[in-house]
């Protein structure tokens, strides 16, 4: 599982120039390929206006951002993953 | 027997969402009753700062939260030293001050550790 409290990176609307790293496409290609489940923190998404179409219906905002592979969920999920889990991995922090 | 978790809290109060965001996943896990431990480093100490003004800079107190943790079960409270007195903090009464010694055996004893 990979669980996202979103810096840019899960969103679809990055567009990176042509000869830089597209970590977006990137985290996309590595949950599919390896059929990961991929969450990312409803609260800091909505916070950040990281939307999916759902949420975009919801609070009624006209842009979405956010699609499959991810999905937004609860903190709750953070901690039924991290007490399922072998290991946790934490990076992109401060 | 859960796993537990130690998360390192290393935002200013006020510097963006991170402080709030790492007390989030502490009450989290407190309202789940998982073994979850707190740790002020770095810019983090700032949170434990008295006389905290947070409507000055138009946000929500988060000293509620902080003393939420107790009511959650979290009485594993701590914060670095060498970040208060870098900063000129006096010893916080709601966080056991570690030296670095201790921090590393502190992180150790966990099983997981998330940082923010």
């Amino acid at each position: 599982m990979a669980l996202s409290i979103p810096q840019p990176s899960p969103t679809v609307v990055i567009r990176e120039a042509q000869d830089e790293q597209d970590i977006a496409r990137q985290w996309r290609e590595f949950v599919s390929a390896h059929q990961l489940d991929s969450v990312v923190c409803i609260a800091a998404a909505l916070r950040r206006g990281v939307l999916n179409e759902e949420e975009a219906m919801r609070y009624q905002r006209s842009a979405v951002n956010l699609d499959a592979p991810w999905e937004l969920s609860g903190l709750g999920q953070l901690h039924d993953a991290a007490q399922a889990a072998d290991r946790l991995i934490c990076f992109g922090g401060p | 027997m859960s796993k537990s978790l130690l998360v390192i809290s290393r935002q200013a109060p006020w510097s963006g969402p991170g402080a709030r965001e790492a007390l989030d996943i502490v009450l989290a896990g407190g309202a789940f009753d998982l073994p979850i431990g707190l740790l002020f480093l770095d810019d983090g100490v700032f949170q434990l700062a008295p006389h905290q003004d947070a409507k000055a800079v138009q946000q929500k107190d988060l000293g509620a939260n902080l003393q939420a943790l107790g009511l959650f079960g979290i009485d594993e409270v701590f914060a670095c030293h060498h970040s208060l007195a870098e900063r000129g903090l006096t010893t916080p009464a709601s966080a056991q001050p570690l030296d670095s010694a201790a921090i590393s055996q502190l992180i150790d004893r966990y099983d997981q550790v998330i940082t923010l």
